[in-house]
C-alpha cells in the first residue's frame, strides 16, 4: 500500500516534470513569436507596426507597394530564414554534440563551415556563368562543398569504425584542408572579388531570399522524421556506446544516419547565409540547460533556442545601426550585420 | 568439456571462440546453461571473462555457435536480436538523465513519443524494488559508483530479458547491496524461468548466491557445476595461484578463504657473474 501512494506520487513527479518541459519550450516559442514581430516591425523605413500589419495582410501583391517590396521581398525572407537556420544549426548542434560525447563540438568541428566558405569563394571568383546567376552560384557551390565534405569525412570515419574520436580526426582534417583551399584562393583573388568573399564569410541573413528560405525550409522537414524517430536513440546514447548498444541499440549506424542528417541541416543553413557557428554551439547547451537530456524535448529546445538567438541578434544589430542596414540592403551585406 | 543442466530454456554454446588482433581471446567454450539458475562466471583478471559474457550477449563478433531456445547464430540471426539485458563493466556516467528517465530507456524499444502509464508504472516498480526512490528524479551525475551500478542494473530488468548477462555487477556495491543485488537477479531468474550470468570476483558470493559456477582461466572454461564442485581448494589454488585455508559455514558449506598469494620468483640478471 506504501509502496503504490509512493509510485503514485512519483508517477504523477514524472508527469509534472515532462508537463514543465513542455510548458517551458511553449513559453520559448511565444518569445520566438514576440520577437519574430518585433524583427519584421524593425527597420530603417519607419514603417508603424500597423503598417507592417496591414501590410502583411494585404499580401505580396497589396496596394501599397512600397511596403509589400520591404516586408514580403526583404524582411520577411530574413526573418524565416533565421528561424530556420536557427533551428536547423541548433538541432545539428545538439545532435553532433550527442553523437561525438562532446560538449564543444558544433556542427562546424567537422570543417563543414570551411568547405561551405571554399565553395562560395569558388563561386564568386569563377561563377560568371550566363546560364545561372551569382544569387544562385554561390550557394549551389557552397552547398556542393559542403556535401563533397560531409562524404569525405563520412567516408574516412567509417572506414574507422565510425568512432566519435575517428570522425572528429576526420572532421579536422578536412576543415585545414577546405580552409587551406580557401585561403590560397583569397590570395589569388583580386581586391574586389576577396571583398566579397569576405562579405560572404561573416554570414548574414540579408543574404536570404524566398528560394533559400524554399530550400532550407523543404530540407529541415525531410529530415524531421529522422530527428523524431531517434529521439529516444539519441537519448540512450548519452549513457555512453557501450550501454547504448546493450539496449540493443545499433549505436554505428545511429551514428552515420545522424551525421548525415547534421551535414543536410548545416549544408542547408550556411549555404545561404554564409558561416554562422556559435548558434550551433550555443543553442544545445540552452536547451540542455532548460528541458535536460531527454532529447524529445532538447531536440526541440535547441531549435527553438538557435532561432531565438538569431532573430534576436537581427533585431540587436537593426536597433544599433539601422541606417547602414538600409544602405546595405541592396548591396552585398556589411560586417556590421554578420550574424 | 561440455555440462549440461537440466531445465526447459537454456543457453548453448559450442565451440564458442573469439579473436581480436590477432590474439585468441577465448577458445572451444562448450556450455549449456539453464533458465531459471543464475550462473557465476569466476577467474583472474585477464582470463577472458568479459570477452566470454560480450560473445554471449551479441556485443563482439565470435567463431562457434550460440543457440538460444533453439534459435542458432549459425541460422543467420545473431543474439542481439533476442531480448538480452547485457551490462557492460561498470564506467561512470557523465549524463544528466534523471534515474526515472534512464530506467526508462530500458524500454527503448516499447517506448513512444509519450510515455505509456505502462512502461512508467515498471519503472516506478523497479525503484521501488531497488529503493531507489530517494534517488529517483536525480540526474545520475550525482549519484554515488554504487547508485548508478544499481540503476544500470533495474534499467536491464526493465527490459525483462530472457537472457540476462551481467560483468562485474557488484563491483562498484558495498556488503548490503552485494548481497541484495544478488538476491534480486537470484529471483528474478527463478521468476521467469531467464538464463542469467554474471561475472564475479568475489569467490564467496558467487558460492553462497549463485547455482552455476564456470572458472574461466587462460581463454576457456576450465570447471563448470555446482559452485562446491568447481571451487576447491585444488583448483582455486591452481588457478588464482593462491593458497587457501576451508572453513565450514553455518550453513555447513565449505568456505575457501585465501590467506597468500603464490609469487613466482622475479628473473634477475646475475650481476656477480
Amino acid at each position: 500500500m506504501a509502496w503504490s501512494m509512493t509510485q503514485a506520487r512519483a508517477e504523477d513527479a514524472y508527469r509534472h516534470a515532462t508537463a514543465r518541459k513542455a510548458a517551458q519550450l511553449g513559453a520559448a516559442v511565444l518569445v520566438l513569436v514576440i520577437l519574430v514581430l518585433v524583427d519584421l516591425a524593425t527597420g530603417p523605413s519607419g514603417m508603424s507596426i500597423a503598417d507592417v500589419w496591414t501590410a502583411l495582410l494585404a499580401g505580396p501583391s497589396g496596394e501599397d507597394r512600397a511596403a509589400a517590396t520591404i516586408l514580403w521581398q526583404l524582411r520577411l525572407p530574413q526573418t524565416i530564414m533565421g528561424i530556420l537556420v536557427g533551428g536547423c544549426l541548433g538541432i545539428a548542434g545538439l545532435q553532433m554534440q550527442t553523437i561525438l560525447d562532446n560538449p564543444l563540438a558544433s556542427p562546424f568541428t567537422l570543417g563543414f563551415s570551411a568547405s561551405a566558405g571554399f565553395g562560395a569563394a569558388l563561386a564568386i571568383m569563377f561563377g560568371n556563368f550566363a546560364w545561372l546567376p551569382a544569387y544562385l552560384a554561390v550557394p549551389l557551390s557552397a552547398f556542393a562543398m559542403t556535401v563533397l565534405a560531409c562524404f569525405i569525412v563520412y567516408v574516412i570515419a567509417v572506414w574507422r569504425g565510425a568512432t566519435p574520436e575517428m570522425l572528429v580526426l576526420a572532421g579536422i582534417t578536412v576543415l585545414f584542408f577546405f580552409q587551406s583551399l580557401q585561403s590560397l584562393l583569397q590570395f589569388m583573388a583580386s581586391p574586389e572579388v576577396l571583398q566579397q568573399i569576405v562579405f560572404w564569410l561573416f554570414g548574414s541573413m540579408l543574404k536570404a531570399t524566398w528560394t533559400s528560405v524554399t530550400v532550407c525550409g523543404v530540407i529541415m522537414i525531410a529530415c524531421l522524421p529522422i530527428i523524431v524517430r531517434d529521439s529516444w536513440n539519441l537519448t540512450a546514447l548519452r549513457l555512453g556506446d557501450a550501454n547504448a548498444a546493450s539496449l540493443g541499440l545499433n549505436v554505428r549506424a545511429l551514428r552515420k544516419r545522424t551525421f548525415l542528417t547534421v551535414a543536410l541541416l548545416t549544408s542547408a543553413a550556411v549555404s545561404f547565409v554564409g558561416t554562422i557557428g556559435f548558434v550551433g554551439l550555443i543553442a544545445p547547451h540552452v536547451g540542455r540547460a532548460l528541458v535536460g537530456e531527454d532529447h524529445r524535448y532538447g531536440l526541440p529546445m535547441a531549435a527553438v533556442s538557435g532561432a531565438i538567438i538569431l532573430i534576436a541578434a537581427s533585431v540587436i544589430g537593426k536597433a544599433i545601426s539601422p541606417e547602414r542596414l538600409f544602405r546595405l540592403a541592396s548591396s552585398p551585406p556589411s560586417p556590421a550585420f554578420q550574424c | 568439456m561440455s555440462v549440461s543442466d537440466a531445465g526447459n530454456r537454456a543457453l548453448k554454446t559450442r565451440g564458442l571462440g573469439v579473436q581480436r588482433g590477432g590474439k585468441t581471446i577465448i577458445a572451444g567454450v562448450d556450455l549449456t546453461l539453464s533458465g531459471g539458475l543464475v550462473t557465476a562466471v569466476v577467474g583472474p583478471n585477464g582470463a577472458g571473462k568479459s570477452t566470454l559474457l560480450a560473445a554471449l550477449a551479441g556485443a563482439l563478433p565470435c567463431a562457434g555457435e550460440i543457440v538460444l531456445e533453439g534459435v542458432s547464430t549459425a541460422s543467420g540471426k545473431s543474439p542481439a536480436t533476442w531480448r538480452v539485458g547485457y551490462m557492460p563493466q561498470a564506467q561512470t556516467l557523465r549524463t544528466r538523465l534523471t534515474v526515472l528517465e534512464v530506467l526508462l530507456l530500458g524500454r527503448r524499444e516499447q517506448l513512444g513519443w509519450r510515455v505509456s502509464d505502462m512502461d512508467l508504472a515498471m519503472a516506478r516498480e523497479m525503484v521501488a524494488h531497488f529503493r531507489l526512490e530517494a534517488i529517483s528524479d536525480q540526474p545520475m551525475t550525482r549519484l554515488s559508483g554504487g547508485q548508478q551500478q544499481m540503476v544500470l542494473l533495474a534499467q536491464r530488468l526493465m527490459r525483462e530479458p530472457d537472457l540476462l548477462i551481467l560483468d562485474e555487477p557488484t563491483s562498484a556495491l558495498d556488503l548490503h547491496h552485494q548481497l541484495a543485488v544478488l538476491d534480486r537477479i537470484r529471483a528474478y531468474a527463478r521468476r521467469t524461468g531467464a538464463v542469467v550470468v554474471a561475472a564475479i570476483h568475489d569467490l564467496g558470493l558467487a558460492t553462497r548466491n549463485c547455482d552455476r559456477v564456470a572458472l574461466v582461466h587462460g581463454g576457456t572454461v576450465r570447471s563448470f557445476g555446482e559452485p562446491e564442485e568447481v571451487l576447491t581448494r585444488e583448483m582455486v589454488g591452481d588457478v588464482y595461484r593462491v593458497e587457501l585455508d576451508t572453513y565450514r559455514n553455518s550453513l555447513g558449506r565449505s568456505v575457501n578463504i585465501p590467506v597468500s598469494a603464490v609469487l613466482e620468483p622475479v628473473q634477475t640478471e646475475n650481476k656477480s657473474a
